[in-house]
């Protein structure tokens, strides 16, 4: 019976594989586990810090958060082709949030936040990989250095969650245990804020005061500025003083003299630059680009050719303009407004369009042109190569001026030397609303600091219609969000 | 122990009756008077026998005067003679009525339909081949109670298949086993070639099939050759028309442009009015997007030729097939498959048998852009398809009307320029599905057969899509764009089986014990380039844009497992599963499936006499039990990854990347998904075999259901074992057939299918959240799963005094025809806690029914089918939503509010248009799915073979046939049939009208 023997054989020898779960025991295909890296590899090492500042550069530029930061002050309309475009926006414009709790926009946003967050946690996990290998102090002060840069855009991320929800949840990356939803609770404002400076205060001892192999990457002054920021939404105006004199005194920083081009190509990294969310197209015409998309395609001129054209979202509301106007702002009125209808200082004709929704023609955000001659050729996309900008000096120092103003001292330098780069003339006896008018000229339509500079001074309620103080100053936790975390709904809990 | 006694007495008789041989000769008719080839002879009790030649004749030797000889064939009723004296016989066999004796095919083995003890679904294959369809499973819809399908439009694209409801969010396809192979779909497989077709409802019967069974499993059986026949060689085919005779009106330019101004969006009607024309404010031009883009009608056509036959010692079937079918769409798509097969079984001696078979399979397909279907819902009427007054530059390469002209975004671009530019998607598959077995029965005394069958599929799929250089308005492709993806499966079975049969006294016992080894691989690499002199090569690009990417999957499993099926004088019926599992997928490696069916055969029993004077044939009782497993989950890591270097994780810095890192901690390990499943059924035939009954009670739940969740605080999805989930129902068949003299004969049957979809666990949690952010489904704990979860709207408001009297209307500005909503809380406010579960897409109930009635030759036939109780939300309309611009159909036009008493369930054209109507989930969106269709009808005739003997060819017939012409529905799309009950961009289903010839030779 030689078959049968065969067959004998052949389950026997099944059967001994059975035994064997090595062989079901495979690794996916596809897929690099976290612990295959070769972290004793220190060079390496800058991998999971170059990925935080992709994660940030991608969530921070996506569109619709922009609306929803700038859109409450007195400076823009949600705009688009007509007023049902994006409607929910109007809501938060009439601060009527009960209407606005399901808004996509909304969710996205509180998303692409925590998203950032979450990814500064898992990249530290990396780092602290890499540091079980390191020996050298200069190797251990590396790794500090990586973490402080990390954890600088988790700062960056509660510093806007803070200002646009207030009262919300800490992200404690040991009460994550995958399998079980993790569902925190709030945190209140001041906690929130208490803890953003304990992170920045690690990473202004630990990061250097320039970044020379890796232009615009964070340092110290980038992460004693958003402290000032955080502060000055406190109203601690000692605390915004100190960092900013040290900033104005040993950062070597300048206001950018061709302000007609900071918002654009030549302004990229700009000396007056504290961080920008960096893109390229590789100056290359074609081929992949790492592009800002639709960051910049909703503020262009609706109805107009490529590569100048968008959707025309963000116009500039009369009340700015007039306030620009009666300003004699010339400088400012040139990048801060995108006139429809007319032919820009660089020579792009710009379409007319007029929203039957606004009683005048579009003005567009004109931080966000790109002329065409800037762009390489082959390129057709608005805004392509051009970075955005989050924070810079000419902030510094108007926040080191309101400092002094509330504290005592040297109000009039800084003012004056912002003012002075704009073409103004330079004023004496200077008060918060000249400070606050300074800073609505300057900053205009930069991250949401007009809405935020008017809750944090209680002017709010007089300047905005339909504001009400202790009712509108933070947005509503997002009705997807308290679906999947009703926890969000419940009492604001501080460690 | 007693069994070995037994088993040695059987033998020591066996030697001793075995004495006095003779050689006994006959032959064997059928009641025509036919002779049968191929028909059985057996010794009872023994292996001993023989098979009739080509005149069914039959020599057997060695039997002596005691032995019963038992006479068989396929759809006869079998006869046992006593040999005594005599050494000729001439049998004839009488049709069987009953399809007690049918041999069904079981997993690993088969059974005889009336020892079963769990609902078999046998589908023959002239039923697989009653409609125009290039996949089997189409056919099958309405025809098996508890088999819910879903039908696409797409040419080539198979139906989605579901047995006894939803278990879980993963793919519910069930499992589709081709003589031995494991599949995903049966789409590449010609209905032609399909000899028999089982759907394993149970868990018993499936249990056997252990992880891969919890979603059903499909039996398949392709054709083989018979031994001892001549050649025959058989023509199949049809040549049809599809047309789209059902369609959705949308509103006209005079339509859209009173909601546009009612919108405030009055610049865009002007702006076409100024444009392309118009009086009286009502645009000259009025374009139906769909009229556009769907053709009249598009050709289907099948051609089918097969040979087969056999000697003593081999069988063999060989066939070629050709389907194509263009797409409906008035673009390029088409579907073209050619098909080689071959099957030949040899028998090397009375012990060993091998076989070999493969199945080869060219396939091409030119994919339709179904983006298009969408913009021609969303894009405005009021523009022509293509336009001769463009500004120098403004379309090209053709002159294509565009939106953008008159103040639209690029969110809105001309479907037909759409559909024509991104037309170019080209995939070619080609198949080989090799099988090889062989089978040995050692021993002439005992019915021990072991069995190793490989089992394999190769795939190798080449997928080009090229989209030219062009430019419609604003919307534009700068650089033609080239993506050439070439993928490789590779994926096996090997089946390793021991089946005992044995019989003592009126006991029956069949044994199967199995091992199984499986592997899939699955890897792709992808290339794109820009800027291509030659669509046909990536390296004719830029050399900046090139491309590459590359990835795969990996899976493997192995089993053992055992069946026992046991009878007691064919009265009492136990069956007994057991199957151990081993995926790769899972960290618990390892998984136990369990089974346990028993019947009662209660018109076997001596007190059932009664019965048979109530005109009851036959009556059976069953009832099973069974666990099964689903490892058709994606592969769960259970370790986090790292996603590196690319574009999208890399930092730049100062116009220089740094390849970056992004870690991904986020992982579970996960569980084995299980069904477990209790099924009670009642058989009987009654009326002489006329009336057939089989009503079925099931009862599934999956537990540690694998669902993709979405975490809280934006922190991805996941896989989770989320909960547990229970389908239950009632099945019932009904079917009656009879003749009427000698040339006329009917049958009518119906089939319903009742599924109560509730969620019974969810490890804690109050509720599942799914679905999108603007669009959430809920899952509670006692509901059904995925509900669509929003606010209850109240009618409309009609007058001004009815705002003014509410305090809700009010506060939130609303005017005369807007939406009053429930406020389910009663807190006079509305808000997110007013809202409630608005229904889900889960069906209450199924049916079919099929009827036909001959007269000589003739036959027509009818196919019904329906599905009730679906809820589905209507995707396009909520669109408005975001984009207000959009158009609307015909019927939400003309239903909107316009006044006090005009309607009280639609908003005005004003309040389509105010996020509190329509920017939110409400039941206005929801619809009632449920349907009722002509499936098919035909008609056939069957030519005299007298009439076909004169051009020497044999038996053959011509139909028509005339598959889905029309569907009863209300909801507003264009067929109810719609994936997840979210109808946004669906393919429309065409009728088709065929003509077919079936011609033997």
């Amino acid at each position: 019976m030689k078959p049968i023997t065969k067959y004998i054989a052949l389950f026997m020898g099944l059967i001994l594989l059975s035994s064997c779960n090595d062989w079901l025991d495979i690794v996916q295909e596809g897929e690099v586990p976290s612990d295959e890296i070769d972290y004793t590899d220190s060079s390496l090492m800058y991998g999971p810090v170059s990925g935080v500042y992709a994660t940030t550069r991608e969530r921070l530029a996506q569109w619709e958060m922009w609306p929803l930061l700038n859109i409450r002050g007195d400076e823009v309309t949600k705009g688009g082709g007509s007023e049902s475009d994006q409607g929910e926006y109007l809501y938060l414009e009439e601060f009527n949030y009960n209407q606005a709790k399901g808004f996509w926009a909304l969710n996205n946003t509180w998303v692409s936040l925590y998203k950032i967050v979450f990814a500064t946690h898992d990249n530290q996990e990396l780092i602290e990989n890499f540091r079980e290998h390191l020996v050298s102090e200069e190797q251990l002060a590396l790794a500090d250095q990586y973490d402080a840069e990390i954890i600088f855009h988790r700062a960056l991320a509660y510093y806007f969650i803070s200002n646009l929800w207030g009262n919300a949840p800490i992200i404690n990356p040991d009460d994550i245990t995958y399998g079980i939803p993790y569902q925190p609770y709030r945190n209140s404002v001041e906690s929130l804020r208490a803890y953003i400076y304990e992170e920045l205060d690690f990473c202004i001892e630990h990061l250097p005061e320039t970044q020379n192999d890796r232009k615009g990457a964070v340092t110290k002054y980038a992460a004693m500025a958003l402290k000032a920021k955080v502060a000055l939404m406190e109203s601690d105006y000692n605390m915004v003083a100190s960092l900013t004199d040290d900033i104005i005194e040993k950062a070597g920083l300048y206001l950018y003299d061709d302000y007609y081009n900071l918002f654009k190509v030549p302004g990229k990294l700009a000396p007056e630059s504290l961080y920008e969310l960096q893109f390229t197209d590789f100056d290359t015409g074609d081929g992949q680009q790492v592009y800002g998309g639709a960051w910049f395609q909703h503020q262009g001129p609706r109805n107009n050719p490529a590569p100048i054209s968008g959707w025309g979202f963000m116009l500039l509301r009369p009340e700015f303009l007039d306030f620009m106007k009666g300003r004699n702002e010339e400088v400012r009125w040139d990048v801060a407004v995108l006139e429809s209808g007319a032919t820009t200082p660089a020579g792009d004709a710009i379409e007319i369009f007029e929203p039957n929704y606004m009683d005048i023609k579009a003005h567009y955000n004109g931080k966000a042109y790109l002329p065409k001659d800037q762009m390489t050729p082959g390129r057709n996309d608005y805004g392509s190569n051009n970075n955005i900008r989050v924070l810079r000096y000419a902030d510094v120092l108007l926040m080191n001026a309101e400092a002094k103003l509330q504290i005592g001292g040297d109000v009039s330098t800084p003012f004056n030397e912002v003012r002075r780069r704009a073409g103004m003339d330079p004023i004496s006896g200077i008060t918060l609303d000249d400070i606050l008018d300074e800073r609505r000229a300057e900053l205009s339509v930069e991250w949401g600091n007009r809405f935020f500079d008017l809750v944090r001074t209680g002017k709010a309620a007089s300047v905005l219609d339909g504001f009400e103080t202790g009712k509108h100053e933070y947005l509503p936790i997002p009705l997807f969000q308290e679906d999947l975390n009703p926890n969000l709904a419940g009492p604001i809990k501080d460690e | 122990m007693i069994k070995r006694l037994l088993i040695a007495f059987w033998l020591i008789g066996h030697i001793a009756l075995a004495q006095d041989a003779k050689t006994v000769t006959g032959v064997i008719r059928d009641d025509a008077g036919f002779e049968l080839p191929g028909a059985s002879v057996l010794v009872k009790g023994t292996l001993t026998g023989t098979a009739t030649n080509f005149e069914g004749q039959f020599v057997l030797e060695g039997v002596s005067p005691d032995d019963v000889l038992v006479i068989s064939y396929i759809g006869m009723v079998s006869q046992e003679i006593l040999v005594g004296d005599k050494d000729y016989f001439e049998v004839t066999l009488g049709a069987d009525a009953s399809d007690l004796e049918e041999v069904v095919v079981i997993g690993y083995g088969t059974s005889k339909s009336k020892d079963l003890t769990s609902p078999i679904a046998t589908i023959s294959a002239e039923e697989i081949t009653s409609m125009s369809a290039s996949s089997a499973m189409g056919a099958v819809q309405g025809k098996v109670a508890g088999v819910t399908i879903v039908n696409s439009g797409v040419p080539g694209e198979g139906p989605q298949v579901s047995i006894r409801g939803v278990g879980s969010i993963q793919n519910s396809n069930p499992l589709y086993v081709v003589d031995g192979m494991f599949l995903d779909d049966i789409n590449f497989l010609s209905p032609n070639d399909i000899e028999t077709m089982s759907v394993l409802k149970d868990a018993s019967a499936a249990a056997i099939y252990g992880v891969r069974a919890a979603n059903g499993v499909v039996l398949i059986t392709t054709k083989g050759g018979s031994k001892n026949r001549d050649m025959q060689v058989a023509y199949d085919g049809y040549y049809g028309v599809q047309s789209v005779t059902q369609r959705l009106d949308m509103a006209n330019s005079e339509q859209y442009a009173t909601l546009m101004r009612a919108a405030g969006n009055e610049q865009y009607v002007d702006a076409a009015i100024a444009r392309w024309g118009g009086t009286n404010g009502i645009p000259a031009v009025s374009t139906d997007w769909y009229d556009e883009l769907i053709r009249s009608s598009a050709p289907i056509q099948n051609h089918n030729l097969s040979l087969n036959g056999g000697n003593e010692k081999s069988a063999y079937a060989f066939s070629l097939g050709y389907f194509g079918q263009d797409g409906i769409m008035n673009s390029t798509g088409y579907y073209d498959r050619l098909n080689l097969r071959g099957k030949v079984d040899y028998d090397v001696s009375s012990k060993l048998k091998v076989g070999f078979s493969t199945i080869l399979t060219k396939e091409k397909r030119m994919t339709d852009d179904g983006s298009a279907w969408f913009q021609a819902y969303v894009n405005n009427p009021m523009y022509a398809v293509y336009d001769d007054n463009l500004a120098d530059g403004e379309s090209f390469p053709r002159p294509y009307g565009n939106p953008h002209n008159l103040g639209y975004d690029t969110y809105y671009t001309n479907p037909v320029a759409r559909a024509y530019y991104h037309s170019d998607n080209q995939s070619d598959i080609t198949r080989f599905m090799p099988n090889i077995y062989a089978e040995l029965r050692p021993f002439d005394s005992q019915d021990i057969v072991f069995r190793s069958a490989m089992n394999m599929d190769f795939r190798y799929g080449a997928v080009t899509a090229y989209v030219p250089e062009y430019k419609v308005g604003n919307t534009q492709q700068v650089l033609n764009s080239l993506s050439k993806t070439n993928n490789w499966n590779y994926d096996y079975v090997w089946d390793n089986t021991v089946t005992w049969r044995n019989s003592w006294g009126d006991h029956n016992l069949t044994s199967m014990g199995g091992l199984s080894v499986r592997e899939e691989n699955f890897r792709w690499l992808n290339g794109t380039a820009q800027g291509v002199t030659n669509k046909d090569y990536l390296n004719s690009g830029i050399a900046d844009t090139r491309t590459s990417d590359d990835g795969g999957t990996r899976f493997r499993g192995m089993s053992v497992f055992a069946r026992f099926s046991y009878d007691y004088q064919h009265k009492y019926l136990l069956s007994l599963t057991m199957r151990a599992d081993g995926s790769s997928k899972y960290q618990q490696k390892w998984g136990y499936f369990p089974s346990l069916g028993a019947g009662w055969v209660v018109s076997q029993e001596d007190f059932a006499s009664g019965l048979t004077s109530a005109k009851i044939d036959h009556l059976k009782v069953r009832a099973s039990w069974g666990l099964l497993g689903n490892d058709r989950v994606p592969a769960n890591s259970a370790f986090g990854s790292i996603a590196g270097g690319d574009l999208g994780s890399s930092g730049i810095f100062g116009g220089s990347l740094v390849p970056g890192m992004i870690n991904n901690r986020i992982f579970t390990d996960l569980e084995w998904e299980l069904v477990d499943e209790k099924n009670i059924g009642i058989e009987t035939k009654m009326f002489d075999y006329r009336l057939n009954v089989e009503a079925d009670y099931y009862n599934r739940e999956t537990r540690n259901m694998v669902i993709l969740t979405t975490l809280p605080m934006g922190n991805g999805n996941l896989l989770q074992n989320a909960g547990s989930v229970r389908n239950s129902g009632v099945e019932v068949m009904v079917n009656w057939s009879d003749k009427i003299g000698k040339d006329f004969h009917y049958s009518i049957g119906g089939n319903i299918t009742t599924i109560k979809n509730r969620v019974t666990d969810l490890s804690g949690e109050p509720y599942l959240q799914t679905g999108s952010a603007e669009f959430p489904q809920r899952s509670y704990v006692g509901g059904a799963l995925y509900s669509f979860y929003g606010w209850k709207t109240d009618g409309v408001y009609q007058t001004q005094a009815e705002i003014d009297a509410d305090p809700i209307a009010r506060a939130n500005g609303l005017k005369p025809g807007d939406f009053r909503y429930v406020d389910t809380n009663g807190d006079g406010v509305i808000d997110d806690n007013d809202r409630v579960l608005l229904g889900d897409p889960n069906p209450d109930f199924t049916y079919g029914i099929n009827m036909a009635v001959g007269y000589k030759g003739f036959t027509l036939a009818a196919t019904f089918q329906g599905v009730h109780g679906v809820t589905i939300f209507n995707r396009r309309r909520a669109d408005i939503n975001k984009h207000g611009a959009n158009n609307v159909d015909a019927n939400l036009a003309n239903s909107v509010w316009t006044g006090p008493g005009s309607t009280n369930s639609t908003p005005s054209a004003e309040g389509l248009y105010n996020p509190w109507n329509t920017g939110r989930l409400n039941d206005f969106f929801l619809e009632d799915g449920s349907y009722f269709r002509i499936q098919n009808v035909r008609l056939s005739y069957d030519i005299p073979t007298s009439v076909m003997n004169k051009f020497g060819l044999g038996a053959s017939q011509v139909y028509l046939n005339a598959d889905r012409p029309y569907t009863f529905f209300s909801s507003n799309g264009f067929t109810p049939e719609v994936p997840g009950g979210i109808d946004e961009s669906v393919y429309p289903i065409p009728a088709i009208f065929s003509l077919g010839l079936r011609l033997n030779f």
